[in-house]
């Protein structure tokens, strides 16, 4: 029984032994590909992946997400490794090239809505590890998209992305500039890669093209305007303190300069509050880097401009002209910009548009929203308010929306209302000028002026087209005439 | 030639002094004695509230009150005359006088409640109509006493849930 219960606790222990000794063989078999998706999540956020392919954060990844643009309509896809709605079935060299390249593996073609162009200076070892954490690291979600990308004639026109991607496509190959730290150089590979900066701060040309020639200088994303981030002390960033980049960048606000909204209060949701200390740093500092691009229009630095205009308490306290039953009571059409702001703004931003103590609420005065001679960006907080997620540094950030279309909890002001209150702020607490009409917010809820090319290429199409078709006659008719006359 | 004992009086010396002055007459008592020269209203509003009021702001207090009680003015005036008659110098002095109380102290106090309320004539609780007639909200001076503490209600200028500390006195 002794010897029985030896032999047991024999065979017992020896299977436990290899037991163990697989388990740790196996875990150090995993180890690696643990850290390689773990850089691989890493990677998707410095890349920013969740903000375009998530509609509904219930399902990361399953795209679903529309991007209004000039062409039409671009559907974010799936990119789950879902094998019949995903990219379950992509080999790495599949995957690389779609986002490197924007070529699907059936050899479709990804439109610019997707950073491609950026993405195309990513190095193999991130590319490694992308695949593996899309691969491995994300949960796979079988569900077809509601709606598909609809872009409009000539765009849908098969073969006009790869002219396009041979005409404004740039090398691949990164190289290391020696003029720059070695910080520098990982923030270059950050801004122009991964980060994708270039793709909204950058302007582009009449075909949706960035213009490398004002690289960095200030660009259009999703109908707001994307700031000049170049080192000009004026119309860029080279009044802000390295100090003041970083916490902007890691928190969505830097006192006394600016507040993060639209596009690029979601950058700080999914993406750079996450990113390592180090990363942020690199980015900062290349970015203080970026040759000057000076906008003649902005004579002062945005955040620079304080209260240009008294606030006097009767222009926004009306005197009732009648009794206090009177219909003055209950006008909600009036176009007056005080009376505007101090019904709707001033209850947080103060009336001398100081905003809160500890500035959780921001001032109007000293804030590159108000001071900006692009007034796109002010007037778009006021139509779509402030969302933005909590920071490990900053509770959650609300300002309400006050357009009709947008609005939940306040009631909306028309566009002529916006338009006067836009222009009170900036009268106020900006640069002194009043800009805007009501026409041109319509143009800014519109998503601002599209190229002409873009707008009229339909036109031009079809003009291209019967004017090649009229080329091939003319040159048909010659040919059959000296035809006809040799044989005659 | 050594000039550095000769006092002069350079203009930045001037303008200084200057200033100190009229800040010290501004603010001294007498400063709020009725002034003659000024518009009657806004003179006497000074006078009883012992506070800088503008013309504006005045102006809206006398109209409310006028709404309120069509005879309103001949009652500031004949207060006026009182206090400028008599010669009196602060509104301590005044309120102690027993003809005053006798005859202005009324007018005195609907002319102080309106820039302590906002509003002149009597609210009714829960009823549509009432003789109040509005003036101001953000410049009454309720709320210029706890400035140090809170902001004026329903104006942001503090910090979530600020009001969770005592104030220090």
């Amino acid at each position: 029984m002794t010897s029985l219960f030896k032999k047991y606790f024999k065979i017992y222990g020896r299977a436990l032994t290899l037991l163990l000794s697989l388990s740790f063989t196996y875990a150090n078999a995993e180890s690696p590909k643990d850290e390689l998706i773990e850089k691989g999540e890493y990677l998707s956020i410095l890349g920013d992946c969740m903000a375009c392919h998530t509609a509904s954060n219930d399902k990361p990844y399953a795209g679903g997400l529309e991007f209004k643009m000039p062409m039409g309509t671009i559907v974010a896809s799936n990119i789950t490794p879902s094998k019949q709605y995903g990219i379950g079935n992509w080999s790495k060299e599949d995957f690389s090239k779609a986002v490197k390249k924007g070529i699907r593996p059936d050899g479709s073609h990804l439109y610019p809505a997707m950073p491609y162009t950026a993405f195309a200076i990513i190095n193999e070892e991130d590319i490694t590890a992308l695949y593996h954490y899309f691969m491995k690291g994300v949960t796979p979600i079988d569900e077809a998209l509601p709606i598909t990308t609809q872009l409009t004639f000539p765009f849908n026109l098969p073969g006009i992305m790869p002219i396009w991607n041979l005409l404004f496509t740039q090398d691949s190959n990164l190289t290391y500039d020696l003029s720059l730290t070695e910080s520098q150089n990982r923030g270059k590979y950050l801004v122009d890669g991964l980060t994708h900066c270039s793709t909204c701060h950058t302007p582009r040309n009449q075909f949706m093209a960035e213009d490398y020639q004002q690289y960095l200088g200030g660009g259009i994303a999703d109908g707001w305007h994307a700031p000049n981030i170049t080192s000009d002390k004026i119309s860029g960033i080279g009044g802000w303190s390295q100090e003041e980049l970083f916490t902007y960048l890691k928190t969505g606000r830097a006192f006394g300069k600016s507040s993060a909204a639209g596009p690029m209060a979601d950058a700080i949701d999914y993406s750079f509050q996450h990113l390592k200390d180090e990363d942020l740093t690199a980015i900062v500092e290349y970015l203080q880097t970026i040759p000057p691009i000076a906008n003649p229009e902005q004579k002062l630095p945005a955040y620079q401009y304080s209260n240009q205009e008294t606030i006097t308490w009767s222009d926004f306290e009306q005197y009732p002209p009648h009794d206090n039953q009177s219909s003055f009571y209950r006008d909600d059409t009036t176009i007056d910009g005080a009376l505007l702001y101090n019904a709707a703004c001033a209850t947080c931003h103060g009336i001398q548009g100081e905003g809160a103590l500890d500035q959780s609420i921001p001032s109007l005065t000293q804030n590159s929203t108000v001071g900006r001679v692009d007034r796109t960006n002010l007037v778009l907080t006021i139509l779509e308010g402030v969302h933005r997620k909590p920071t490990l540094n900053e509770s959650i950030t609300l300002m309400p929306a006050f357009s009709l279309e947008e609005t939940e909890i306040f009631s909306w002001l028309s566009d002529e209302q916006i338009a006067a209150v836009t222009n009170y702020v900036t009268e106020h607490f900006g640069d002194g000028e009043t800009t805007l009409s009501g026409v041109d917010i319509e143009i800014i809820k519109a998503g601002g002026n599209t190229p002409f090319l873009v707008k009229h290429a339909s036109v031009i199409a079809m003009l291209g087209f019967i004017a090649g078709i009229l080329i091939i006659a003319i040159i048909g008719r010659f040919i059959f005439r000296r035809c006809s006359k040799r044989s005659s | 030639m050594n000039h550095a004992h000769i006092p002069t009086l350079s203009r930045r010396k001037f303008l200084f002094s200057s200033t100190v002055i009229t800040a010290y007459m501004m603010l001294s008592p007498s400063a709020f004695a009725l002034n003659i020269t000024e518009n009657r209203n806004v003179s006497l509003a000074k006078f009883l509230t012992n506070k800088p009021l503008d013309q504006a702001l005045v102006d809206r207090a006398f109209e409310a009150l006028i709404k309120v009680d069509p005879n309103f003015q001949k009652k500031a005036d004949a207060l006026c005359s009182y206090i400028k008659d008599q010669q009196f110098q602060s509104i301590e002095t005044l309120k102690k006088d027993a003809h005053f109380k006798k005859e202005h102290q009324t007018t005195a106090r609907s002319i102080i409640a309106v820039f302590y309320l906002g509003y002149a004539g009597t609210p009714i609780p829960q009823a549509a109509h009432d003789n109040v007639r509005f003036v101001t909200y953000t410049e009454i001076e309720t709320f210029k006493l706890t400035q140090k503490y809170t902001p004026i209600p329903g104006y942001s200028r503090w910090k979530t849930n600020y009001w969770a500390n005592l104030p220090t006195a």
